[in-house]
């Protein structure tokens, strides 16, 4: 019953896209210019509300639309930076006036954003942040550090959690900035990986300025926001399946939309690096000539099973998000598969390498491709969340075991202990 | 078999100890490793002229001062735990050993007292494929033109060959296929040596081809391929204790790290996950430890089971040292995996050593052979 309710939406939904894209798709346009058309016509967000660049439509018809945009080869909003995070949290927690002034060219592109949230003294304690706004006026002073901050070289926005009472619990004496990257009193330097890439930043606040207007939400209520934050970045990891990599063709448009999505990827080139490479055991170990070995085939299909169950795990977590869940502790079990497929592979590919696993650059095998999949591999324990913080969170929160006992959330922050800054 | 060190010996190592923790410091091995040669010569000779380390194993009748294995498995267990690098592994442990088992005490004289001295380096070409490094895997052949013999080919791995003075190298005799062992000049116009681009850059190898290129041969005559083999078990037992110095250093950084830094308000190493895993990790280190000092001193001791101990110090390694790279990277969290803290240094030493001298598959499955056997 309700399945045939959703296709019949489903296919309106289809035939409206379809309608507006024959009206209104022009390749002879700009890329700004389009997206300034796509932007007002709701079809660019589809699940924002209709007053804000979007239709109201179910978060479920999302990937629908972007369907139908991709089979007619039609150019989307924009993907850089955190543009699509910081967009969902001004949409929950933003006044009239911030979804006014930010939400357009979030979507166009004009603008880019960055996420200021990991600091090099809180990273699995994000709640513990150290970069201090204090209040000035009507506005705030901000002083501190964040780190693993990607785009922020490139970044005109950034949404910002500090610290703004050290007298309350943690949790209490944060607060959500909207923080204009442009500005003398921010410093970003390029920070380099074990693997040589330097994909992320770090940014450094000395009397940086941020209008008190520019807060989301009252003093003190930014865990709250940056909870949302965190919500969505989770959700949006879950379900964003396919990556758009642009469409190869020559039109000054895509050519201006591939460009943009070669910038914002360039310094993630390592990424499929970092998940293992599964993909290339196969065909590795054929090519030197060592699928004869049964051992080896062992190791080779015990991944690819973990591989097909935790893709089957994905599904069934994406499913039910979809159906209007929000993302449950189970996304845990997938980042743990995931970084035990990242480090099985590792394994598996100094098998099949034997002492060529000890080259680098072009004499590594692929052009490189294998050494960087040995320096990458520790990332997916890290990144997102270390593997002992999913651990605790399937513990306590799947599996109901008794809290670990705290002594940092029941007094105020000045008293915690901490590393110094 | 001597199951502890004595005092001597710990003397020694605290000496060594001492000088590495000065002259191969990570800037300094940072700095040493960005240049074309690969390590800081002026460390080397105060190695030399200090403490005299190629001399250690030699026996006294080349010039050496005829310590055991298990003498020189301390050294590589300091040197590894500093990540030195320099000439040590591959001219003290690698061609010094092959010499030593498989020269003729006339090529002994002539060759062991330059390098004792410290003022010739040596380097050992053995592999061809990257999978093959005992004597029975070699296939190049050396023929004999009246004069001369001449090698033709290409070898792999060449640890520390650009930096050699010579190269030991091993080939089939042409007309009966033995093993031989052969010295080559490095500076004979007909050789190409080129670096091979390696993961660990603390440990310089590379690719060296042979263009009927002028050879003496240094071994008796008849199959030396036994002999050959015994120093590579030598040389992996050393590799071996080289890895758990390198691990036991990991091991202590995160260690050290756990204590001081807070998250949640508490230091990181009171959570029992993080306890937990420096405890495995201490097992597995120091099980690996185990076999790699018994098997040094099984050397010494005159054991016949020598391939059999190696194969076991090997495998146990080559998992240990990988597995405490990985924990420290996740100890020392995001930070861990950034190119400015240390921990990638030994990663890649890690890594490298891993599959060296053969992978712990390998070693695995020779040593089954040998007990079913
Ligand atoms: C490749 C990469 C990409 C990243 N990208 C981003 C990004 O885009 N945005 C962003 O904000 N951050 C990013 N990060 C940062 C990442 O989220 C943090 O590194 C991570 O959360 C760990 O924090 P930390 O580095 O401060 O380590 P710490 O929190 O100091 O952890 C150190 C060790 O202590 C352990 N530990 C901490 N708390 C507990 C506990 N309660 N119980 C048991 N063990 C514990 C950890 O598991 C770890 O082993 C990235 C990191 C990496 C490596």
């Amino acid at each position: 019953m309700t399945e045939t309710v959703s296709l019949a939406t489903e296919q309106q939904v289809r035939d409206d896209v379809r309608d507006w894209i024959a009206l209104n798709w022009n390749v002879k346009l700009s890329l700004s210019e389009w997206r300034e058309l796509l932007a007002d016509s709701g079809w660019g967000a589809p699940s924002w509300p209709a007053r804000w660049y979007g239709k109201g439509l179910p978060a479920t018809m999302n990937s629908i639309v972007e369907e139908e945009f991709f089979n007619a080869q039609v150019v989307g909003v924009t993907r850089k930076g955190a543009n699509r995070l910081a967009a969902q949290t001004i949409l929950a927690h933003g006044t009239d006036a911030h979804k006014k002034r930010f939400l357009r060219p979030m979507l166009t592109g004009a603008e880019t954003w960055c996420q200021l949230f990991s600091e090099p003294g809180s990273g699995s304690d994000l709640a513990g942040a150290m970069t201090r706004a204090v209040r000035d006026g009507d506005r705030y002073i901000v002083n501190g550090q964040k780190v693993w901050t990607s785009m922020a070289h490139i970044s005109d926005w950034g949404i910002l959690l500090a610290r703004t009472d050290m007298d309350v619990p943690k949790h209490q004496g944060l607060s959500f900035f909207l923080i204009d990257m442009r500005q003398p009193g921010i410093e970003v330097r390029p920070l380099r990986q074990m693997n040589g890439h330097a994909s992320f930043n770090e940014v450094f606040f000395d009397n940086a300025v941020v209008n008190e207007n520019d807060r989301l939400e009252d003093e003190g209520d930014g865990w709250r926001v940056a909870t949302t934050t965190l919500l969505n970045e989770r959700r949006n990891f879950d379900v964003a399946s396919k990556k758009h990599t642009g469409f190869d063709r020559q039109e000054q448009i895509y050519v201006e939309e591939a460009e943009e999505i070669a910038v914002a990827l360039a310094p993630h080139s390592w990424y499929p690096q970092r998940e293992g490479r599964i993909d290339l055991l196969l065909p590795r170990a054929i090519e030197r000539g060592k699928f004869g070995d049964a051992a080896l085939r062992q190791e080779i299909a015990r991944l690819f099973v973990l591989q097909r169950c935790r893709e089957m795990a994905s599904q069934r977590a994406r499913a039910a998000i979809e159906a209007g869940g929000t993302p449950g502790p189970e996304g845990s079990v997938g980042k743990l598969a995931g970084a035990r497929v990242s480090r099985e592979c590792a394994r598996v590919h100094t098998i099949i390498s034997g002492a060529d696993a000890m080259l680098d650059g072009v004499d590594s095998e692929l052009n490189g491709t294998v050494a960087e999949i040995f320096l990458s591999t520790p990332a997916n324990s890290l990144a997102g969340g270390t593997d002992e913080i999913q651990k605790n969170i399937l513990a306590e929160r799947v599996l109901g075991m008794p809290k670990e006992p705290r002594n940092d959330v029941d007094r105020p922050f000045k008293g915690v202990p901490k590393n110094a800054l | 078999m001597q199951y502890v060190l004595t005092e001597e010996q710990n003397a020694f190592r605290e000496m060594i100890h001492r000088f590495l923790e000065v002259h191969s410091s990570s800037s300094r091995i940072r700095s040493a490793s960005l240049t074309e040669l690969g390590w800081d010569r002026d460390v080397w000779q105060q190695l030399c002229a200090e403490f005299e380390v190629p001399a250690t194993c030699v026996p006294e009748a080349y010039g050496g001062h005829g310590f055991g294995l298990t003498e020189l498995a301390i050294l590589a267990e300091e040197m590894g735990r500093a990540l030195y690098c320099g000439p040590f592994f591959g001219s003290t442990v690698l061609a010094s050993l092959v010499i030593s088992n498989g020269a003729t005490d006339e090529m002994k004289k002539l060759l062991l007292p330059e390098l004792v001295k410290g003022n010739k380096l040596a380097a050992l070409a053995i592999a061809e494929t990257c999978d093959r490094w005992r004597a029975a895997d070699v296939t190049m052949v050396a023929t004999d033109d009246g004069d001369h013999w001449r090698l033709n080919g290409e070898k792999l791995f060449v640890v520390d060959g650009l930096g050699a003075d010579f190269l030991i190298v091993i080939a089939r005799c042409a007309a009966k296929g033995e093993i031989g062992i052969f010295k080559v000049s490095s500076r004979d116009q007909s050789l190409s040596r080129l670096e091979m681009q390696g993961i660990d850059r603390t440990r310089r190898m590379s690719r060296v081809r042979f263009n009927n290129t002028q050879a003496t041969k240094i071994s008796r005559a008849g199959d030396v391929g036994d002999l050959v083999d015994d120093a590579l078990d030598q040389a992996t037992i050393c590799l071996c204790a080289e890895m758990v110095g390198g691990a036991e250093r990991l091991l202590e950084s995160a260690i050290e790290y756990s204590k001081v830094r807070f998250q949640f308000g508490r230091p990181i190493g009171s959570f029992q996950a993080l306890k937990h895993r420096a405890a495995d990790l201490f097992v597995d280190i120091e099980l690996a430890k185990a076999a790699a000092r018994c098997a040094a001193t099984a050397v010494d001791d005159g054991d016949e089971n020598i391939s059999e101990l190696a194969s076991i110090a090997k495998a146990a390694a080559s998992e240990a040292y990988m597995s405490a790279a990985l924990e420290t990277v996740q100890f020392y969290g995001g930070i861990g995996f950034t190119w400015e803290n240390d921990t990638h240094l030994w990663f890649r030493r890690a890594k490298s050593s891993e599959v060296f001298l053969g992978t712990a598959d390998w070693h695995r499955e020779r040593f089954i052979k040998q007990i079913a056997a």
